[in-house]
């Protein structure tokens, strides 16, 4: 096709970057640790990607098409985020970005006829960004005077594969949080309810790193094969090797955390020691995500390390838009989040404390009535019969009209020292 | 006997659990962070396999059928539906409300205490479980993971563990509210294991026969 990139010249590439030999093949093993492949394939991402990038045999970059949904486009700014051409951006040579609203410098119909072009070609990876807006029949979304669902629909029924890029797109994200009249949901529910058959890879986070992306367009576009990225995915179709261990887990700051080193306060003297974040609230004890180890801004801090709790901007079970990050997580500096009774927010503590005070004093005044009834001391006197036997006395459960001698045979030999009650009996000793 | 040790391995796990549960939801005081979640995990387990033993147990080991007699029957017995029990549901929840004079009579345990003793080993299970997916080693074994994504994730599982444990609480209130109203000796029963005299209850007619102030309590009959 016309309007697709070519590079000519690899080295030269490297060159006009400012990237050695040696940077390169640093990005390999960088490469094979980001898609969770072992040291020995550095190798064959090196050739891959001399393979791919000079294009002297292929002559044409995997094409991509990145679409906007309900999105604040903070995943694009995040994947547009590298500010020098490092080592990292010329993987990003390696695709041919066709359609992408922010980044695209084409607009109106020739952008969107560029993109039909490359959905006709086949043979693309879809990156879908923000909620899939079900209401209004769609209308909640439009672009180019298409709604946002069928736009979607089209672009995910000839990609080869589909990345939800973002929690939003995994299952909606703060879009679906309480109320959610847009009916926002992920793309994989979106796309199962409709019936059309994709291969969703789910890449949650507000936004998503530029690096987990990475990892995923090298194994499809470098490595030009899509089971290694099919093998790397859990039950929930999200990488299993990024968000298969919580952050909590290999947390810099876990150390204190086992020492009860906690900060309390913002500003206090426990923050500036760099102490565990647990009590303001951190969510890094259920948040799947591998940040503290790859790290953000080309690998140079993170939210913990910065100072801030983690606020689970990666919790997005794709099945499930009520399981959004915003709606389980909030408030963040809580250690819970608030539950909603009608339009009443509550913390989990108050209803149980409340409860157990409750039942407490319930039984302060319990304990007076008993004290006025005088049933401290051994309880009320039993029944002489039970209530059901007087009102049945066909029926009746117990046998009351024993005669003395029976009820004296029969205290015996319940306990040798027994005396029968006989008449006198009805009270406890 | 064996179950005046089941009853205190009971309120020692529950009462470290419970203080344990606490400080790991907020650590209120620095530097016991590791005793406690190692404290909650071990008594977590503890109590989870003391209440198996306690159910298994109730199969082989004999116990009164009810107060007040020298008569044993199988354990497990005195925890279903009584013919003692028969239609006095209504009747204990009027005597707990003042409603009426007389104490009802009834098996060994009445019979909303016969219902809320049994959802104890209910509430056992359920803790263990939610426990267990909240716990990192197992947290993503498939069925685990599946109950998570069940109930809405990990906060939602940690909210229903943690009101798990105000029902602990509440239950423990009322519990031993009502035990101790009447008098200390069914705690002296439970605790050491102390009998007392009193009246002869016999299991077979359903009715108190006699009495028994022969016996000084603690004396085997």
């Amino acid at each position: 096709m016309e309007n697709q990139a070519k590079i000519a010249d690899f080295d030269s590439i490297l060159e006009s970057r400012g990237v050695t030999r040696r940077d390169f093949l640093g990005l390999c093993a960088s490469i094979a640790a980001a898609a969770g492949l072992s040291q020995m394939a550095i190798p064959r991402i090196a050739h891959a990607l001399e393979e791919s990038v000079i294009g002297a045999k292929q002559g044409a970059l995997y094409p991509v098409i990145w679409i906007e949904g309900a999105s604040c486009t903070g995943c694009t700014e995040s994947f547009a985020q590298i500010e020098t051409p490092d080592v990292g951006a010329i993987v990003l040579d390696l695709i041919s970005l066709n359609y992408s609203e922010t980044l695209s410098a084409a607009a109106g119909h020739s952008v969107e006829e560029a993109k039909a072009q490359t959905i006709a070609a086949g043979n693309y990876i879809l990156v879908y960004e923000g909620a899939v807006l079900k209401a209004f029949e769609g209308n909640a979304l439009r672009v180019a005077g298409e709604v946002g669902t069928s736009a979607l629909v089209e672009a995910a029924e000839s990609a080869n594969a589909v990345v939800a890029l973002g929690s939003c797109a995994v299952n909606g994200g703060w879009c679906a949080a309480h109320p959610n009249p847009a009916q926002a949901m992920g793309v994989q529910q979106y796309l199962e309810e409709v019936g059309v058959e994709a291969t969703v890879v789910n890449v949650p986070g507000c936004p998503a790193n530029p690096e987990w992306l990475m990892s995923i367009l090298v194994d499809v576009v470098v490595m030009k094969d899509v089971s290694l990225l099919l093998d790397r995915l859990n039950s929930e179709n999200k990488p299993d090797d990024i968000f298969g261990q919580t952050i909590h887990d290999n947390c810099e700051r876990r150390g204190h955390f086992e020492n009860g080193e906690f900060v309390y306060k913002f500003g206090s003297e426990e923050e500036a020691k760099g102490y565990c974040l647990y009590p303001l609230g951190c969510r890094g004890p259920q948040t799947k995500s591998n940040c503290g180890v790859v790290l953000w801004n080309n690998r140079r801090s993170w939210c913990v390390q910065a100072g801030a709790p983690c606020i689970g901007c990666c919790e997005a079970n794709p099945a499930n838009p009520g399981d959004n990050w915003v709606q389980v997580n909030t408030p963040f500096y809580k250690r819970m989040r608030d539950l909603r009774i009608g339009d009443w927010l509550v913390q989990p503590t108050v209803i149980g404390v409340g409860l157990t005070a409750i039942v407490a004093a319930c039984l302060v005044v319990h304990g007076f009535g008993m004290k006025l009834t005088g049933r401290m001391d051994g309880g009320a006197p039993f029944e002489k019969i039970r209530k059901w036997d007087a009102k049945h006395p066909e029926k009746s459960i117990g046998k009351y009209d024993l005669t003395p001698e029976e009820r004296q045979a029969l205290a015996e030999k319940d306990c040798g020292h027994a005396v029968s009650l006989d008449e006198t009996r009805g009270g406890q000793s | 006997m064996v179950f005046v040790v089941t009853h205190w391995i009971n309120l020692v796990a529950m009462i470290i659990l419970i203080i344990s549960g606490i400080y790991i939801h907020f650590p209120f005081v620095g530097g016991l962070e590791g005793i406690c979640r190692g404290a909650h995990l071990l008594f977590g387990f503890v109590l989870f396999f003391n209440c198996v033993f306690r159910v298994v147990a109730a199969f082989f080991v004999k116990t009164s059928p009810t107060g007040g007699t020298r008569e044993q029957v199988k354990d497990y017995k005195t925890w279903l539906p009584q013919a003692d029990n028969r239609h006095q549901a209504l009747e204990w929840i009027k005597y707990y409300l003042f409603l009426r004079k007389t104490h009802p009579l009834g098996a060994k345990l009445g019979v909303p205490q016969k219902i809320s003793y049994l959802l104890i080993p209910v509430l056992i299970v359920l803790m263990f479980i939610t426990g267990l997916c909240l716990w990192a080693p197992v947290m993503n074994w498939a069925p685990l993971a599946a109950l998570t994504n069940l109930v809405g994730g990990a906060m939602s599982m940690r909210i229903i563990h943690y009101f798990g444990m105000y029902v602990f609480i509440i239950f423990m209130f009322i519990h031993v509210y009502l035990a101790n109203v009447e008098g200390f000796a069914p705690t002296a029963l439970m605790f050491i294991h102390k009998e007392h005299g009193g009246l002869i209850y016999d299991p077979t007619v359903h009715d108190i026969v006699g009495e028994d102030n022969d016996v000084k309590a603690g004396e085997k009959c």
